[in-house]
């Protein structure tokens, strides 16, 4: 990327502070004297529902108002995050099942078992590779006997993955938004799930160690460590977990000479962390490079440190990790250019729109012109959009084709306006009316049932 | 109704027609609320006075109505007005939602419900004006969803507490925090050329709006390529591209600057130099020094 001079930086900082005056109330709201956009202004910024003037106007204070600038980023993550629940039933599917659930983990364990017993050189490989690693990595000037894995071809994804993840847990452990800019979202994927990608037999037998680590069964069975969006808070609360996802976050996207505390960061946390069997050897070559450079400060030393210095390190570490996170992002976004998905809207003026998520403008899509459209949801191809007088419409084309859906075939029709949908996934939909009615299906639309 | 007081000492009411009002009256289904449309009227004329020029032809003011999410803005000024059903209807709709936004902005348990309580109080209307209920809902003008009003409100909230916070912190913490935070060395931008300051202003000048947040979002406030392009709902490799295209654009904006004041092209590419620096280095920078602060005893 190419440098932005710092004073630029320094101008843009002095042109972005807010004027404070001794008898101004504090707070962006519109009531000072005109100089905020109000909340209604900003709620319809966020949700793209301004004309083009409007939303030139709001973007021009936004790009001085610091204030506003985190008002809106507040805004939009609560809007993220209030579509989380929507996705949670269909997470829970099978599992909310105790004897599929019991019966899952004795499957895990029966097979942890069979492995060991007819493999038993398996499980001596995987000791050795425990055993191996963690001298390597407490003494990395030692090279680490090689062990018998191959570099996992899914590394990249899992890498970008770990970094998103671990600032995650940053986020469940209580730190403002503002610390937390490299959290994962809802419904982002975890390309680091350790299955199905391993293509050798060696491969499969790293992931099979990875899966049975030499430590508890609850170890065994927790959940991958780039699953980031699975940790609860209670679990980001526990400095263990919290300095595992810091490492692996951190971790993978830097380059070896750029990142000797993160180096160190891992080895210090290393026996704690189950995934680190899996991609074995790169980690452990990276790290061993890593340890050699000086150290900085004092930074990761393995000291205790007062609670609200842990608490800031952390922020401190969440806020690095996501710019260096975004950094590789960038370089990834750079090196690929993939298809982007469409990205659907509704105009102020009521109607479907898409934009091909570029720098061109959005192109409206007519869908029924006696329809004053309101809400929109996407999942890949399948697009609900619905709004006045129930009208609520489906296209499972990507927006080529439309289909009026009926809420209530038997029944009389919804004539209310629909002002929200929930698309959990193509199958399972929940929409809301102006008076408070929701209708749910899992059948993608076939049949409808008003919930109680 | 407060709202009629207010319009009727404003110098232009827009004008809205009696087919126009009879239409969206129907439409937002307001009658279920025991509002007239006298009253809705009102409001309608309330919310285009505010959005609106005092000159505003009547196809502004028709796309401004259109625009409205009526329904729910008639719903925020029932339950303004203490209607029972609206607000059953309110609470039915809002409450969790609300309670799950401030969560989602306060991260903590006690911190969101005390910000969901103190928005709740407002909304209801515990505090009164001159005698009377003043609801917060009173300020919903419809120009996006509910919902997304009273997530921006409680930001907004949340940020003023925030910022109250920060204000209340002793003289002691603030110098320490300003020594913790200071960069450790001197800041090379106050000793510079009074045209590199001049060149950069102009630079920045011929931004656009959205250029400038990106940039402020991106390197002031940290944002990650993901929430900038969430807020502009546009990809986020087209913020990379236009990060990298403003970035490179303001360098040789700044460049041709410096020249233009007389610099020759060597020193003003010196001068550049001097100040360029890959921002995101500097802030790992920033943030080791920051931390070995921190951790020696």
């Amino acid at each position: 990327m190419t440098g932005l001079p710092k004073i630029v930086l320094e101008r843009l900082k002095a042109k972005s502070a807010v004027p404070q005056s001794a008898a101004a109330p504090p707070g962006p709201a519109s009531q000072q004297g005109g100089a905020h956009p109000d909340a209604n202004l900003l709620a319809a910024f966020v949700e793209k529902a301004l004309p083009e003037r409007e939303r030139s106007q709001v973007l021009t204070h936004l790009a001085q108002c610091a204030d506003c600038r985190e008002v809106v980023a507040l805004t939009l993550s609560a809007e993220v995050d209030g579509a989380e629940p929507a996705h949670s039933p269909a997470r829970r599917g099978w599992s909310a099942w105790p004897a599929l659930r019991w019966g899952a983990v004795a499957a895990a364990l029966g097979a942890g078992a069979i492995v060991v017993v007819l493999h038993p050189s398996l499980l001596r490989r995987q000791q050795a590779i425990s055993k191996d690693m963690r001298p390597t990595l407490q003494a990395a000037h030692q090279p680490a006997p090689p062990p018998p894995i191959e570099s996992s071809s899914a590394q990249p994804g899992t890498e970008a993955a770990l970094a998103k993840g671990g600032a995650a847990s940053f986020e469940s452990s209580g730190e403002r938004a503002k610390l937390a800019r490299g959290a994962v979202r809802p419904g982002d994927q975890n390309p680091a799930a350790p299955t199905a990608r391993a293509e050798t037999k060696q491969q499969a037998v790293a992931l099979r160690a990875a899966a049975f680590p030499p430590m508890t069964v609850g170890i065994a069975n927790a959940p991958p460590v780039g699953a980031g969006q699975g940790v609860s808070r209670s679990e980001g609360a526990s400095s263990g977990g919290g300095m595992q996802f810091k490492s692996a976050r951190a971790h993978p996207i830097l380059e070896p000479s750029a990142a000797p505390e993160n180096a160190r960061e891992q080895i210090s946390n290393e026996p704690q962390a189950p995934r680190a069997a899996a991609p074995a050897k790169t980690e452990v070559a990276a790290a061993a490079k890593e340890v050699q450079a000086p150290p900085v400060g004092g930074i990761y030393a393995p000291t205790a440190a007062p609670a609200s210095q842990v608490a800031m390190d952390a922020s401190m570490e969440a806020h690095a990790a996501g710019r260096l996170a975004d950094m590789a992002s960038r370089r990834e976004l750079k090196s690929k250019a993939a298809p982007l998905t469409p990205l659907w809207s509704i105009s102020p003026k009521g109607q479907v729109q898409r934009s091909d998520g570029g720098e061109k403008d959005r192109e409206v899509v007519r869908v029924d012109d006696d329809v004053t459209f309101r809400v929109i949801a996407a999942s890949g191809r399948e697009v609900w959009a619905a709004g006045s007088g129930g009208a609520l419409y489906h296209s499972s084309d990507g927006g080529v084709n439309w289909k009026r859906v009926s809420l209530n075939p038997g029944g009389s029709t919804v004539t209310e306006t629909i002002v929200g949908i929930q698309l959990r996934d193509p199958q399972h939909l929940t929409v809301s009316t102006a008076s408070g009615q929701h209708w749910v299906t899992e059948d993608g639309g076939q049949h409808w049932q008003m919930q109680p | 109704m407060s709202g009629s007081q207010e319009t009727a000492t404003r110098p232009a009411i827009p004008v809205i027609t009696e087919s126009v009002s009879t239409k969206l009256y129907r439409e937002a289904g307001t009658e279920k609320f025991g509002l007239t449309q006298q009253n809705f009227v009102i409001i309608l004329q309330e919310v285009a006075a505010k959005y609106l020029r005092a000159d505003a032809g009547p196809s502004e003011i028709l796309e401004l109505l259109a625009s409205l999410r009526l329904e729910e803005l008639v719903l925020a000024r029932a339950c303004a007005q203490g209607h029972e059903s609206a607000w059953e209807l309110f609470l039915n709709r809002y409450r969790e939602k609300l309670y799950s936004a401030a969560y989602s902005i306060a991260k903590e348990d006690s911190a969101a419900r005390d910000l969901a309580d103190s928005l709740y109080a407002d909304l209801y209307g515990i505090r009164t004006t001159d005698g009377r209920r003043a609801s917060k809902l009173n300020s919903y003008a419809g120009r996006g969803s509910l919902e997304g009003w009273l997530r921006a409100v409680l930001a907004q909230e949340y940020v003023n507490r925030h910022r109250h916070q920060h204000r209340l912190v002793s003289l002691d913490e603030q110098t320490e925090a300003g020594v913790q935070f200071e960069a450790g060395e001197p800041n090379p931008a106050q000793a510079l050329d009074a045209r590199i300051e001049e060149a950069t202003d102009q630079a920045l000048a011929s931004l656009s709006a959205e250029d400038k947040f990106i940039l402020a979002s991106y390197y002031l406030d940290g944002r990650t390529l993901a929430d900038i392009a969430r807020v502009l709902g546009v990809h986020e490799s087209t913020i990379s591209r236009k990060l990298e295209k403003i970035t490179s654009s303001a360098r040789k904006s700044i460049l041709a600057g410096l020249i233009k004041r007389g610099m020759s092209p060597k020193d003003a590419k010196q001068a550049m130099e001097v100040e360029v620096s890959e921002i995101s280095l500097d802030v790992r920078r920033r943030l080791m020094q920051e931390k070995g602060q921190q951790t020696v005893p």
